[in-house]
């Protein structure tokens, strides 16, 4: 992994953006089998009709999963201290996403370099899933 | 509102071993490329074992016997709920051969929208076999009253 040189970057920098997908049914499964979320909304398309969908959506803690690569992919994990994501809408079989983050804050402060990035996931047709905040400190 | 007598109930804590196979197994699921959550011996230049990724944390909130004991105590139907948000602090890593005690509680219950849409809070911290608290967390759930 080649991360980020946080010697050489600004407020407005863009963190290389990621594209996941399509989402597909075994993707679902073997999330659920990873993480121990066997909620049948994410698995059974029998119960997401029952409960007013029209299939089965995805965990939104694998989407979350995904968008913090873009972190860690550019950023050493440990200098992130926190991140943070709302659901925006429900991601779909099928849906392509595409995950970005931009520095939006930077700060010299006496623990090191504080930086806020401001992250986001659009699907196929710029619909938004999710958006989110992350917290770094790079000492 | 569903269940606003249980705010700021606490539950049980939950001690979690920490596995090189879940954390292989749940950054595979989730499409991670790095080799410091597969490979031990790049892993190890730097770290005791294997790193957990960011968002691991879910595995320790699901893999237990009752995931979902707040849902069911507040009234509320698993196919209702939503999850509308996550929140996690970081102060210490997760590596494989951690030993986890999760404590949790209900922090928040409020609803939107006339009551179309309750929201329930939930914080936890994440201590390790160190006593060191490694992380904490605040899981929003939405329930959609109206379906």
């Amino acid at each position: 992994m080649r991360l980020l040189n946080t010697n050489n970057i600004k407020v407005g920098d863009k963190l290389p953006e990621l594209v996941i997908g399509p989402i597909s049914r075994n993707s679902l499964t073997i999330y659920a089998d990873a993480s121990g979320d066997h909620n049948p909304i994410h698995i059974d398309q029998g119960f997401a009709r029952q409960v007013g969908l029209p299939d089965v959506i995805a965990h939104g803690m694998l989407v979350m999963s995904y968008l913090g690569q873009v972190l860690t992919n550019n950023i050493d994990q440990s200098s992130v201290k926190e991140y943070e994501v709302k659901f925006s809408s429900m991601t779909n079989i099928g849906d392509v996403l595409t995950c970005n983050g931009t520095i939006t804050h930077m700060d010299q402060t006496e623990m090191g370099k504080l930086l806020k990035i401001e992250l986001k996931v659009l699907d196929q047709d710029n619909d938004e899933k999710l958006i989110g905040e992350s917290t770094i400190m790079v000492s | 509102m569903l269940g606003s007598s249980l705010l700021n109930k606490n539950y049980p804590a939950v001690v979690f071993h920490v596995t090189k196979h879940q954390i292989k197994s749940f950054s595979e699921a989730t499409g991670q490329t790095d080799p410091l959550y597969f490979n031990e011996n790049i892993s190890k230049k730097k770290r005791p074992s294997l790193l957990a990724p960011l968002t691991f944390l879910t595995v320790i909130d699901h893999k237990q016997k009752k995931p979902y004991q707040y849902i069911i105590d507040l009234g509320m139907d698993l196919g209702r709920i939503l999850h509308a948000g996550q929140k996690y602090m970081y102060h210490h890593p997760i590596y494989s051969g951690d030993v986890i005690t999760k404590r949790g509680k209900i922090s928040n219950i409020y609803e939107k929208n006339n009551g179309d849409l309750q929201f329930v809070e939930f914080k936890s911290n994440y201590t390790n076999q160190r006593d060191i608290m490694v992380a904490e967390s605040l899981a929003i759930i939405a329930y959609r009253n109206n379906i």
